[in-house]
């Protein structure tokens, strides 16, 4: 790449900080490497003066944009409370329900290591049932009539 | 041909295994007349456990008599689908027949006390007949059948 020994002048001149501004624009009229630099250097500044516009907010719009704020400010957060409100008056109605279930049904049916499938006499009078002990004996019992039964 | 040849061993050992009838259950038997001292009297002495009951105490724990006598003990290998016969006295006669392997070792068990019929002729009377589904190691028992001045009381335990 060609380059050109008033480059560095050529630039201080372009920022405006040149002590010999005069010199320097025949130069860069004379010089085709400079110019093409000048050049460049204009092109880079146009592009960032157009990205760099900053977004103001102008006398006119301010009260709109306050009242904006203020409105957001006013509104009711969202909030899942009442979700969450159902949801554990379910669950409570759930355990109230499941808990009266067992009471009124006595609880889940004891599982006997021995379990009576039937039972009957051939006794005139007698009857039978059948029992588990508070130790979990299960106990066939013949109820005998008062009086002989054969 | 090795393998076809072992292929059919297999299969003879298999279905003779099939055809095994399933091995025996134990069951030991206690049989105890119950009795009280005096009918209506209040219970004013300690409980008396005749000599064999010892191991019945907690299964008969719920009967409300003073005397607890050994009738029979015996322990029984009964076949599964025959009848197993065990006098318990001039009276009663127990039959225990299992009927099959239930889940967790159990066993269906078909049990029946006899006793004579009203004439010499007259078959024997089923005094008791139940079905019960009983796990190895825990006691079920009978009761009920008068025995002299008191109450025939026999408790039963299948062993596996």
């Amino acid at each position: 790449m060609d380059k050109c020994r008033w480059l560095k002048r050529v630039e201080r001149w372009f920022d405006g900080e040149s002590a010999d501004a005069q010199a320097v624009e025949r130069h860069v009229a004379a010089c085709s490497i400079c110019a093409d630099h000048v050049r460049c250097l204009r092109a880079l500044r146009d592009g960032t003066a157009a990205v760099a516009v900053p977004e103001t907010i102008n006398d006119l719009q301010f009260p709109a944009f306050l009242t904006d704020i203020h409105e957001r400010i006013g509104q009711p957060r969202r909030s899942h409370r009442g979700f969450w409100a159902l949801a554990s008056a379910a669950t409570a109605a759930l355990i109230v329900a499941a808990a009266a279930f067992t009471l009124m049904t006595g609880g889940p049916q004891a599982v006997h290591a021995v379990e009576v499938e039937s039972y009957a006499t051939e006794l005139e009078g007698a009857s039978v049932c059948t029992y588990h002990t508070d130790n979990g004996t299960a106990t066939v019992w013949v109820s005998m009539p008062k009086e002989e039964s054969l | 041909m090795n393998l076809m040849a072992l292929g059919i061993a297999v299969l003879a050992l298999v279905a003779a295994d099939e055809d095994q009838p399933p091995p025996p259950v134990s069951i030991r038997v206690v049989a105890v007349q119950a009795s009280d001292d005096q009918e209506g009297e209040p219970k004013k002495q300690a409980l008396r456990f005749g000599s064999g009951t010892e191991e019945i105490r907690t299964a008969i724990g719920d009967l409300k008599f003073d005397n607890y006598k050994l009738v029979k003990a015996s322990t029984v290998t009964a076949q599964f689908n025959q009848e197993s016969r065990v006098p318990i006295d001039n009276t009663y006669t127990l039959y225990l027949q299992p009927l099959s392997r239930e889940s967790g070792g159990r066993v269906k068990l078909n049990v029946r006390v006899t006793m004579p019929g009203k004439t010499p002729q007259a078959e024997p009377v089923n005094a008791l007949k139940t079905t019960v589904i009983a796990a190895p190691g825990n006691k079920f028992k009978l009761r009920g059948l008068e025995l002299d001045d008191g109450e025939l009381v026999l408790v039963l335990t299948v062993r596996g």
